[in-house]
């Protein structure tokens, strides 16, 4: 689908924001900051425009989210069901 | 319990006939829109039907049944006579329709055996309520909580479904209510943007499964149904619906919690900005507001009554609408820390956002009946809306632009008027629908996204079998227990002997001292010195009362009567006896 050239720049120009914004406040790290992942994503699917690398790159940056929240998320579970001291 | 059912399953019959009926001349013609509709009409009649039977002093299961027969009589007489559903209802699919049985099946199992845990619902929630079914009436009476003269509106709910069985077993159907309310309104939202009705109704289940709205719905807690309808007054909003009807959810919505008009500038966002778009995308607006002027009106003007009820209740009786909240805010004592923050804080509201984004989106904590620490929006709302909300923002026409900048103005209005503290991100809990609606609407286009929705869907469902209140020893004792008797006070010691007790703590778990069946009278006690606490429990017939060790101020007291002579300590919990 074509994209607007005003959309794609203001686009890429957010996600850049947000990566500038991450660099100076993440001490986590890249691969664990979703913010920096969002938008190192959305800045790939902008400019590459190609719907076949969207339709497989967005399962895959969400998958790659599920596996981040899962890491943190489900330890605690598993203490409060009593599943792990 | 064979009476009490049986006037249950008719009054709750009632209530639904009348909301058909009513919705037969203030409906929007719009299927989606008009089963919200039903549903808020529903929660306006059971509301109306408690405070009518609170007021008169007949809530007991005859009284309320009267005045939900009386009720449907007096629609009957205005020539609203048919109670026919009028639209059919969203069609899911089948591989959707069974996902959505398990989790109907999961939340009977919950109302069944979860019994109210939270501290919240403990202390100010439900010990008014219990007040109120004990005296078949309301009470001046409500705790001694700071929060309890707090509005009241989901509490009409949850007396509602205690009343007729005089029995807490199935309180938590409140909560129930109002998670389907929140996915209707979801469901019709997702409608107005264009998605087609199965995937509208994904959106919907994505949203219902919120983790924050699963748990919170069988908490007792008020927020779902604040969530609910704030998503319901989005919903009516983007219709077109007259400002009646606005006015009819604003109303019930305010009479649940002021949180809710914490939400109100983003609704007045979205309404504006629908109202400057092109007429021809709002194609019922004019027959609706020609059509449901004059009942629409009345519908407003009731719900306006029915949550103005606490507010006005308040002005009476402490001579302010807004009681306890002064300049300073809600303060935990005298000169204590804030408990509830007044008015706006920017610096609030970039603390919460950037908590919000940077550490509770990833609910690094299990899921709690009050969200303590983690947003409860799930992995859903996380892993793939937040990827798809840009996609949708870029693909969607400008109804989704429209809608999520309402939803942006609601959030950040919420954040910047809510204080920071381990529980504010449970008053944000629409939020996520809007993440649901895109989720639904990326799907529909790349059905890969199918498989990490999936994924995550089934992590809120894993993660929600139980609210870290209740420990797993807890749990068990609930699931072994005749429903009767079920209550978490013998798990955490608050046992007694007798019919009558003393409470002397300014928070805390109260309502657990009345006993499932509300057999048990609580008297709070309110003393600042020995010799008159021995004579208040003399005079209310009290041998024994119950305290907390964190009420410092008490605590004090009773050291004194200890050393006086007056009262001796009863192990193994704070019990103490008269002497």
């Amino acid at each position: 689908m074509a994209i607007p050239a005003r959309a794609d720049v203001v686009g890429v120009l957010i996600g850049c924001g947000v990566l500038a914004w991450r660099a100076t406040v993440d001490p986590a790290g890249l691969w664990h900051d979703w913010p920096a992942i969002a938008a190192l994503y959305w800045i790939v699917v902008v400019r590459s425009a190609s719907p076949r690398a969207e339709r497989l790159l967005t399962p895959a940056v969400m998958t790659y989210l599920l596996v981040l929240f899962a890491r943190g998320h489900l330890p605690a579970v598993w203490r409060s069901y009593g599943w792990m001291p | 319990v064979i009476a009490g059912l049986v006037a249950m399953l008719i009054a709750n019959a009632a209530t639904i006939a009348g909301a058909h009926a009513l919705l037969g001349v203030a409906g929007t013609r719009r299927p989606a829109t008009d089963l919200v509709l039903l549903l808020v009409l529903r929660l306006l009649l059971v509301s109306l039907a408690v405070e009518v039977a609170g007021l008169l002093g007949i809530l007991h299961t005859a009284g309320v049944g009267a005045v939900a027969i009386a009720g449907l009589g007096v629609l009957w007489a205005l020539g609203l006579r048919d109670w026919r559903p009028r639209f059919p209802l969203p069609d899911a699919g089948r591989l959707l329709a069974v996902a959505v049985a398990i989790v109907a099946a999961r939340l009977a199992w919950q109302v069944w055996f979860f019994v109210p845990y939270t501290a919240d619902a403990l202390s100010y929630h439900l010990p008014k309520v219990a007040e109120w079914v004990r005296a078949a009436a309301f009470t001046r009476e409500m705790g001694l909580d700071s929060h309890a003269t707090f509005p009241a509106g989901f509490e009409l709910l949850e007396a509602w479904w205690v009343v007729f069985l005089r029995h807490d077993v199935v309180i938590e159907m409140a909560g129930v209510e109002m998670l389907l309310l929140a996915a209707a309104a979801t469901h019709a939202l997702a409608r107005h943007v264009g998605l087609p009705s199965r995937w509208a109704c994904l959106a919907a289940f994505v949203a219902a499964m919120t983790p924050g709205l699963q748990l919170g719905a069988t908490s007792c807690l008020n927020d779902v149904a604040v969530a609910a309808l704030v998503l319901a007054t989005a919903a009516l909003v983007v219709a077109g619906a007259p400002l009646g009807l606005l006015a009819l959810v604003v109303g019930l919505g305010l009479g649940v919690k002021p949180t809710y008009g914490y939400a109100l500038p983003g609704l007045v966002v979205l309404w504006m900005l629908e109202q400057r778009a092109e007429p021809s995308g709002r194609p019922a607006l004019g027959a609706m507001a020609a059509l449901g002027a004059m009942p629409a009106l009345v519908l407003g003007v009731l719900g306006l009554l029915a949550g103005g009820f606490w507010y006005a209740r308040n002005w009476l009786w402490f001579g302010s609408p807004v009681h306890p909240m002064g300049p300073g805010g809600i303060l935990n004592g005298v000169g204590g820390p804030v408990l509830v923050q007044y008015g706006p804080s920017w610096s609030g509201l970039l603390t919460n956002l950037r908590d919000l984004l940077e550490h509770r989106i990833l609910d690094p904590h299990a899921y709690s009946g009050l969200s303590r620490d983690v947003a409860g929006f799930g992995a859903a709302a996380f892993a793939c809306g937040t990827i798809a909300l840009p996609l949708a923002l870029r693909d969607a026409d400008s109804r989704f632009r429209r809608l999520t900048l309402g939803f942006l103005a609601s959030l950040a209005s919420v954040l910047l008027l809510a204080l920071h503290d381990h529980w504010y991100a449970r008053f944000v809990l629409f939020f996520p629908a809007l993440l649901a609606i895109a989720v639904a609407w990326v799907a529909r286009g790349n059905r890969w996204v199918l498989l990490p929705t999936t994924a995550a869907l089934a992590l809120a469902f894993l993660g929600t079998l139980k609210p870290d209140e209740i420990s797993p020893t807890a749990l068990r004792s609930l699931v072994d227990a005749g429903w009767r008797e079920r209550t978490l006070a013998a798990s955490h010691r608050v046992v007694w002997e007798g019919d009558a007790i003393g409470y002397y703590a300014d928070f805390g778990e109260a309502y657990w001292l009345y006993r499932p069946d509300y057999s048990s009278r609580v008297v709070y006690l309110r003393a600042v010195e020995a010799e008159t606490l021995a004579q208040e429990m003399r005079a209310a017939g009290l041998r024994e009362l119950y305290t907390l060790t964190g009420s410092s101020r008490q605590r004090q007291v009773i050291a004194d009567a200890e050393r006086r002579g007056i009262l001796r300590r009863r192990p193994p919990q704070t019990f103490y006896e008269l002497n």
